[in-house]
């Protein structure tokens, strides 16, 4: 079983603050969980081709060039917000 | 009159024939919403005021003798995790429960520009996690068919709000089975359209690879109506494509003696209710006997399919859910302690806020699974869980890849088992299980059609009809056939 400390751990890396009762649910909870999804583990996989999405990029260069219309370099300039 | 059962064809026609207006068609539903919510409790929010109002431009234009599209005055409803401008959107969710929609949607733009009636916004599971809308933050929809058992979800206000006469459609969101599992649970029709086909733009993100929107309604007929209003390519949604011409299907019928249907023998396997089983095998032999042939194939990934999810699905939703801090949309906690002391107002206090927020803000479900995918993103685990399902997620495809080559469509039941009692599942795993039929279709990206096929005692079981990808157009062909019949 996944420890107490282990779930407080990820509470606090989720940005969740749990409380006593919430972190022994958890706690149980998840290690049925992950006893279920490490089924995965014993799949032998040899090769596997990348998934493929459909998608293709979109490129919204008119809309940035019309706000800011220098260009130094092929950079665009803006204001600086660092001092 | 009546006016709450009609298809969408018979409103149109009602509609220019001038048998009704197309104000109190609206009236007519708000009048069911009220009569019959009180028990359903499908809605979250209805939107009386916008609704009348877009009924009146419609009313406006058929005075006026102007041609009005097919689904121009045709009252519907709307997921609430999907945004509608000007009207609050809370995904179900606390912390999005004061959140008003800055924008529409894409696919409720081009409904707009359809002359859609918007009557409201529909209960869901919180952020689409769940399958019976009992994870909702401010209510648990109940079954039209019977007030004592779960609706499905997540999309289980949508389903119900078509079921119950107080919807003539409704979009929901799909992406381990929220359309097509409460779409069976409460015998409507529901669409799960080919990842890509439909905009996400202006969705809740639950599983971005995963997430479609799609149609729920009572005919195969006006799903195929609401689909082709609402798919096509975006340009501020990169993963949607146009639905080619290529892809359009011939005007033609079917040729029954060509068809090849295949039935996957890892579907019908122990879990299944053997009621349920004898429905679906029922309706397999109808289009048997219509001349089909009936080809039992192999998809031997699919046991991997619902771990391979619910290791894809905590992933995604945990970075897509990482935006609500309490501090943007909305939601901010009761009481933040303020601490005068200026050694105090460093970061901790920030994170002591977000920690506070999320924690008062989100519901059990949605806790689970955010932290279920920190786990499994964090380092030392993302090559053992996340990539291995990525891995899996394709070999699942590649199944139904060499499956095609032999077959035109894959017939299966929805749902294993037929809607549970309201608080009989609280085992989160025990509720995982019910989407064993749906989440592979997902993974793979495929369009699947869940269709009412037959009654038993007072509930519906429903048929899943999985499709080549984007060819959801030779899906409700298939459809229309078995329907009512």
């Amino acid at each position: 079983m996944i420890t107490k400390q282990k779930v407080q751990h990820i509470a606090k890396l989720a940005r969740l603050s749990l409380s006593e009762k919430e972190t022994k649910k958890h706690q149980k909870e998840f290690s049925k969980i992950l006893d279920y999804i490490n089924e995965l583990k014993n799949i032998k996989i040899l090769k596997v081709d990348e998934v493929d999405y459909f998608s293709s990029n979109i490129t919204k260069k008119d809309e940035v060039l019309k706000f800011n219309k220098k260009l130094i370099d092929g950079y665009i300039k803006v204001p600086s917000i660092l001092k | 009159m009546n006016l709450t059962n009609f298809t969408i064809s018979e409103i149109h026609l009602g509609l220019k024939e001038k048998k009704f207006s197309a104000r109190e068609l609206c009236h007519s539903y708000l009048t069911q919403i009220k009569k019959e919510d009180k028990k359903i409790l499908a809605f979250l929010t209805v939107s009386e005021e916008l609704a009348l109002s877009q009924a009146e431009k419609i009313d406006e234009l058929i005075s006026k003798n102007r041609r009005i599209s097919l689904l121009a005055g045709v009252p519907a409803t709307i997921k609430d995790n999907i945004l509608v401008e000007d009207i609050i959107c809370t995904a179900g969710s606390k912390i999005l429960e004061n959140y008003i929609a800055s924008y529409d949607a894409t696919v409720i733009n081009k409904l707009k520009k359809q002359g859609v009636v918007i009557l409201g916004k529909t209960n869901l599971d919180e952020f689409a996690m769940g399958s019976s809308t009992e994870n909702s933050a401010f209510k648990t929809t109940k079954n039209p068919l019977d007030l004592s058992r779960v609706p499905g979800g997540s999309s289980g206000g949508s389903t119900a709000s078509v079921a119950a006469n107080m919807a003539v459609y409704s979009l929901g969101s799909d992406t381990g089975g929220s359309i097509r599992l409460p779409a069976c649970f409460c015998g409507v029709v529901g669409l799960k359209p080919t990842y890509g086909a439909v905009s996400r733009y202006g969705l809740i993100s639950l599983a971005s690879s995963l997430d479609q929107i799609g149609p729920i309604t009572k005919t195969v007929e006006d799903a195929k109506i609401v689909f082709d209003a609402i798919k096509g390519r975006d340009e501020f949604d990169s993963t949607s494509v146009e639905v080619g011409e290529k892809q359009k299907m011939k005007s033609e019928k079917f040729n029954f003696k060509n068809l090849k249907i295949g039935i996957p023998q890892e579907y019908f396997i122990k879990g299944i209710d053997p009621e349920i089983e004898k429905v679906i095998k029922k309706a397999i032999k109808k289009y048997e006997d219509l001349g089909a042939k009936i080809v039992e194939i192999s998809l031997p990934h699919t046991k991997y399919a619902l771990p391979a999810y619910y290791i894809i699905n905590p992933s995604e939703a945990s970075a897509n859910l990482a935006r609500y801090d309490g501090i943007r949309f909305g939601y901010s906690i009761a009481k933040p302690q303020i601490n005068t002391d200026k050694k105090q107002m460093n970061t901790d206090a920030l994170l002591d806020y977000y920690l506070r927020a999320r924690w008062e803000g989100f519901g059990e479900e949605v806790k689970r699974r955010i932290m279920l995918g920190t786990y499994i993103l964090s380092a030392g685990y993302y090559e053992d869980y996340y990539l291995r399902a990525q891995k899996v997620k394709s070999l699942i495809k590649q199944d139904f890849i060499k499956a095609f080559k032999k077959i035109d469509f894959i017939i299966t039941p929805v749902s294993p088992s037929l809607p549970f009692k309201i608080g009989e599942r609280k085992d989160p795993l025990s509720m995982y299980l019910n989407d064993i039929y749906t989440v592979s279709i997902n993974l793979a990206g495929l369009p699947a059609l869940s269709l009412p096929v037959g009654k038993i005692g007072k509930l519906s079981v429903g048929l899943q009809i999985i499709g080549k990808w984007f060819e959801e157009d030779k899906i409700f062909e298939i459809g229309k056939i078995i329907e009512n019949k």
